[in-house]
């Protein structure tokens, strides 16, 4: 059996627009799920009332199911309960930003509570106005030591992407299965849809091991 | 109370903080179980006690860090429990030092000390620097200003904390065993410059194990232990003619 490069490059656009359409769809879905993930983030912080209780179900509900699940659901049962009808692609933003949402909530947690109370207490004893306090003494530390989780995160809703090509979304995957089905060479389609995969995230896992090293490297600060 | 506030009560102008029956628990524990004490414009009262007894938590009460659940505080004629403004405006006029510095440890000390001043009192940049310069001149490491707090000693991280809590300008200053984390030999560099304060004429509360300090700077001195002010005496009295029980025994272990 030989591989096949000249069809890889006769197909060559109908791969790029998978690689676009991917890459669309996840940036997407991180912003809209950040903006989700900081309201649940706040409504657990909250510790109480309404807002905690659902922040928290919401989090742990959208952690616990499979996301294939969650994306087979978006996109075939919403439809039923509801007058809107969404295209494959709004249904799986609508889907990964859920997602995304519970996944940063978490995240945006954890970084938030790493930091030190000393410094919330000294900022509170001088009387800097609350956001203030926000935007310079608690973010900016909370940031630097979340990073690495948002980074390895992002490579892992790049990776999930890949489940779209179930409700014939055309990302990479999709658009790999189908141009090897019309022209028999899954070999070199699959190939090249994994390697495109490796070309996305290798450089965001390096990212995140260059931020966790230097976040210890940092140590105290 | 002493013999000679009780005759003579302070005027309220001269009162700085009125401390009323306090109580604060934590869950089950009993930290403040009725903590009454005056402080005066002026005046330097160090707090001593054995550890868990309350000091740290009576202080924290004092610029609302700890909400009371009985009781009030009056600061510099503002009342506690208040409203988020009231207390806001408590903490504008009230320094705090801690145990462990808290300085910002992405800022430079320049940025650690301008921060409250600019954005709080919404001061001109230059005149925050300016101000920032003359504090931290006056705590002795203007060589260190465009350094990190983590490239600094404990010593200096503390000098570094009293100048930004006193960019505020302060009426009052708190101190929360401002030296209990300093290694030994920079533990004078620090109180130095609270002798300095006290010598200007800072209204000063101090929880201290330093004696030495406490017996030399303070015209008052309180014994907290169980969340109770068990003794409250000038210093001579305090350390030389304690009355009470638990005062006693801890002067024996302590001195």
């Amino acid at each position: 059996m030989t591989f096949d490069f000249l069809i890889l490059r006769q197909h060559f656009p109908e791969m790029l627009s998978g690689v676009v359409t991917t890459v669309r769809i996840t940036a997407l879905s991180l912003v809209l799920g950040s903006f989700g993930g900081v309201v649940l983030c706040f409504g657990k912080l909250a510790g109480k009332g309404i807002g905690h209780v659902v922040s928290r179900f919401v989090i742990d509900f959208f952690r616990t199911i499979p996301e294939f699940v969650l994306i087979f659901w978006v996109y075939s049962c919403l439809p039923l309960l509801m007058t809107l009808r969404l295209s494959s692609e709004a249904s799986a933003i609508l889907a990964l930003s859920l997602y995304s949402a519970a996944y940063l909530a978490e995240i945006l947690r954890a970084g938030i509570l790493s930091v030190d109370r000393g410094q919330l207490e000294a900022s509170l004893s001088l009387g800097i106005p609350t956001a203030t306090i926000w935007v310079r003494v608690i973010v900016p530390p909370a940031v630097r030591r979340m990073s690495p989780a948002i980074i390895s995160f992002l490579s892992e809703l790049v990776k999930v992407t890949a489940l779209l090509s179930a409700i014939s979304v055309a990302e990479i995957t999709y658009q790999a299965d189908i141009l090897g089905g019309q022209t028999f060479a899954f070999l070199e389609f699959l190939t090249a849809a994994g390697a495109l995969y490796f070309v996305i995230i290798f450089p965001l896992s390096m990212a995140a091991r260059y931020s966790e090293h230097r976040l210890h490297r940092q140590g105290v600060r | 109370m002493n013999e000679a506030a009780a005759l003579n009560p302070p005027t309220p102008s001269d009162v700085a903080i009125l401390v009323n029956d306090v109580r604060k628990h934590f869950g089950d524990f009993q930290a403040l179980r009725g903590v009454s004490t005056t402080v005066s414009k002026g005046e330097v009262v160090c707090v001593v006690g054995p550890s868990g007894g309350g000091k740290s938590t009576l202080l924290r009460t004092i610029n609302g860090l700890e909400k009371i659940d009985g009781g009030s505080i009056e600061v510099l004629g503002l009342k506690l429990p208040g409203s988020r403004r009231e207390i806001q405006n408590i903490r504008r006029r009230v320094g705090m030092v801690f145990q462990s510095f808290n300085l910002f440890p992405q800022m430079t000390v320049r940025r650690n000390v301008a921060l409250a001043p600019r954005t709080a009192l919404g001061i001109s940049r230059d005149e925050a620097n300016e101000r920032t310069e003359r504090l931290i001149r006056r705590v002795g490491i203007f060589d260190q200003i465009d350094k990190y707090p983590s490239q600094l000693s404990g010593g200096q991280q503390q000098r570094v904390a009293i100048a930004r809590a006193l960019a505020m300008q302060p009426e009052i200053m708190l101190f929360d065993e401002p030296t209990s984390a300093l290694d030994p030999e920079m533990v004078n560099e620090v109180l130095d410059v609270m002798r300095d304060l006290a010598g200007a004429g800072m209204t000063m509360m101090v929880v201290t194990h330093e004696m030495g300090f406490a017996r030399e700077v303070a015209d008052r001195l309180l014994f907290v232990a169980e969340g109770r002010v068990l003794a409250d005496a000038p210093p001579t009295e305090f350390f030389d003619n304690p009355t009470n029980e638990r005062h006693i025994g801890f002067m024996s272990k302590i001195l």
